[in-house]
C-alpha cells in the first residue's frame, strides 16, 4: 500500500507479520505507522526506573498503546526502529534500525503481568523476539496485540495520561485512529456504562476466564518458554515462490 | 525466471512448521548443506532428478540457489524451506520433441513427475539432518499455467508412450492451476521418502482424475500402504 500523499507505504497485519518471520527488516524503512503498525525504539517502556512517578508512566504508555491497538483492530508495536520526524509529514515513518539482542528486550512474563494489573478485561498479547536475516545475534523486539471479539471491548486501561501526565488510579478507554492514540470522552464512558447489562454475556465471560486459566496451567507445562510467533507454513512458502518467480 | 512467459511450471516447496536452528547454512565444505544443494542424491543420473551441475550461490543472504537454465531451479533456504521449480513441458518435465509437439499434445510425462518428486522429497529427507528442532514439515505442491495458449490443457496418463497399453490407461486433462499442500511428521520413522513421495504424487495424479491404484511406479507394503517403487524406474 502506497500513500500518494506523502509517498509512503503502509503495511497490514499479513504484511508485517511476512516481514518479521523474513528478518529483513530493511523492509520497515520508509514505511509509516497506521491503525496496525507502531514503531519504537528498542526497550522504549523503562519498566525497571526506580523512580515511582518514571515508572507509573512507563506502565500507563505500555497499558494504553496496547489496550489502544486491542480496541481497534488489533495490531504490531515493533521494537528496534526509529522514526526521526520529516518536515511537513505529521505521521511517523521509519527512518532506520536500531536492533537489539534478545535477552534485552523484555520479558513475556513481564509484560503479561503488567497488562493484567493495568488492564480490565483480561487481554491477551505475545511478545517476541526477530532476528536479523543477517546478523542472527541481532534482532526487533514484538508485543503483537491480537485482533479482539466486539463483545469483549473496550478494554479499560487503570493507568491513564490526562494533559500529558501519568495518572494511577484513574480509568481511561484508549482507542487507536490511524496512527494515533485517542481517549474516549467522558460523555462516552458514561453512555457506555448505561447500556442494559448482557447476562449471558456476563456469563460467557465467566466461562471464558476460567477456560482461559486451565488452558494456560495445561500450556505452561507443554510448551517452551522460548516459543516464538510462527505464521503458517504455506504462508511462507507461498511468499518464497511468489518472490522466485518474479526474479 | 519469468512467469509471464506462461510455460507450466510444477512447483515442488516444503519448511519446517517450527522455528528451527541451521547453524550450516552458511558453511561451505564438503559435507555442507551447500555441497548437498550442488550434489544431490540420484536414483538415476541421466533420470529427472535435483541435479542441475551448477555451482550454489547466496542470494540476500537468506538462500542458496543452484539452475539449470531456466527450467530447473532449486533454493534452499535459511530458515529450512527448500523450493523447486521446474518447467512441465517438452524441454523437462512432458512429453514432445520440441515445443511445438508439446503444444500440440501437451501432456506430462507420469515417470518424470514421480522420479523427480520423490528425488526432491529424498533430498529434503537428507537436509532435515543439518538442522534441530523440526517437529513437522508442510509440502506445497502446485501446477501452474496448465493452460496453453491453444486454450489446451495439461494432460497426464499413468503409463509411459512406449508401453503397448498407453492409449487404453486413460488419464485426463487438470481442469485449472492448482496448489496442494501437505504436513508430514517428523517423528521417529514417519518420514520415508518412498511414501511421503507417493502422498505427494497421489494428489497430483487425482487432479487430472488418475486414481491412486492406477500410478504405476509404485508398491504395496506390507501394512497396504502405497509408496513409490525405485525398483520399477526403468534402468
Amino acid at each position: 500500500m502506497t500513500d500518494k500523499k506523502t509517498a509512503t507505504r503502509e503495511l497490514g497485519l499479513k504484511e508485517i507479520s511476512e516481514v518479521l518471520s523474513s528478518g529483513n527488516f530493511d523492509r520497515f524503512i520508509g514505511v509509516r505507522e497506521n491503525e496496525f503498525f507502531e514503531a519504537k525504539s528498542f526497550k522504549p517502556y523503562d519498566l525497571d526506573n526506580s523512580n515511582d512517578a518514571d515508572k507509573t508512566q512507563a506502565i500507563a504508555e505500555l497499558s494504553s498503546d496496547i489496550a489502544h491497538f486491542a480496541n481497534q483492530k488489533g495490531g504490531y508495536i515493533v521494537c528496534g526502529l526509529d522514526t526521526p520526524p520529516v518536515k511537513d509529514v505529521p505521521h511517523d515513518i521509519v527512518g532506520s534500525l536500531r536492533l537489539g539482542k534478545k535477552k534485552g528486550f523484555y520479558n513475556e512474563t513481564q509484560i503479561k503481568g503488567i497488562i493484567k494489573a493495568s488492564v480490565y478485561p483480561k487481554l491477551d498479547v505475545e511478545v517476541a523476539w526477530y532476528p536479523s536475516s543477517s546478523n542472527q545475534d541481532s534482532g526487533s523486539g514484538v508485543i503483537y496485540i491480537p485482533k479482539q471479539d466486539e463483545q469483549r471491548k473496550y478494554f479499560i486501561v487503570r493507568v491513564c495520561e490526562a494533559d500529558g501526565k501519568k495518572f494511577k488510579g484513574f480509568l481511561g478507554i484508549p482507542i487507536r485512529k490511524d496512527d494515533q492514540k485517542y481517549w474516549l470522552p467522558v460523555q462516552d464512558v458514561y453512555k457506555l456504562s448505561k447500556r442494559t447489562p448482557n447476562k449471558l454475556h456476563e456469563l460467557a465471560e465467566s466461562i471464558s476466564e476460567q477456560l482461559q486459566g486451565i488452558e494456560t496451567r495445561l500450556s505452561n507445562k507443554i510448551e517452551s518458554s522460548s516459543k516464538e510467533l510462527q505464521p503458517k507454513t504455506e504462508d511462507l512458502l507461498e511468499l518464497k515462490i511468489e518472490k522466485a518467480l518474479h526474479e | 525466471m519469468n512467469k509471464t512467459n506462461k510455460v507450466p511450471l510444477y512447483i515442488l516447496a516444503v519448511a519446517p512448521d517450527q522455528k528451527v536452528q541451521f547453524s550450516q547454512f552458511l558453511e561451505t565444505s564438503e559435507n555442507s548443506p551447500k555441497h548437498l544443494l550442488e550434489r544431490p542424491p540420484y536414483i538415476r543420473y541421466m533420470g529427472w532428478n535435483m541435479l542441475t551441475l551448477d555451482q550454489a550461490k547466496i542470494r540476500e543472504g537468506i538462500y542458496w540457489e543452484v539452475k539449470n537454465g531456466e527450467r530447473k531451479i532449486i533454493q534452499l533456504h535459511r530458515d529450512g524451506a527448500l523450493l523447486a521449480i521446474a518447467y512441465a513441458d517438452s524441454s523437462f518435465l512432458g512429453w514432445g520433441q520440441s515445443e511445438q509437439d508439446f503444444v500440440n499434445n501437451p501432456e506430462l510425462n507420469s515417470l518424470a513427475l514421480t522420479e523427480y518428486t520423490y528425488e526432491f522429497v529424498e533430498l529434503y529427507r537428507r537436509m532435515l539432518d543439518y538442522f534441530n528442532g523440526a517437529e513437522s514439515v508442510t509440502f506445497k505442491i502446485e501446477l501452474m499455467n496448465t493452460k496453453l495458449e491453444n486454450d489446451k490443457r495439461l494432460l497426464l496418463r499413468p503409463t509411459l508412450r512406449n508401453n503397448p497399453l498407453y492409449l487404453l490407461h486413460e488419464g485426463g486433462a487438470v481442469n485449472s492451476d492448482f496448489s496442494i499442500s501437505l504436513e508430514v511428521s517428523l517423528e521417529k520413522g514417519t518420514y520415508k521418502t518412498e511414501h511421503v513421495a507417493f502422498s505427494i504424487i497421489q494428489e497430483v495424479f487425482l487432479k487430472f482424475g488418475i486414481t491412486p491404484d492406477k500410478i504405476q511406479f509404485a508398491g504395496t507394503d506390507d501394512k497396504g500402504v502405497r509408496f513409490v517403487d525405485v525398483s520399477k524406474f526403468p534402468k
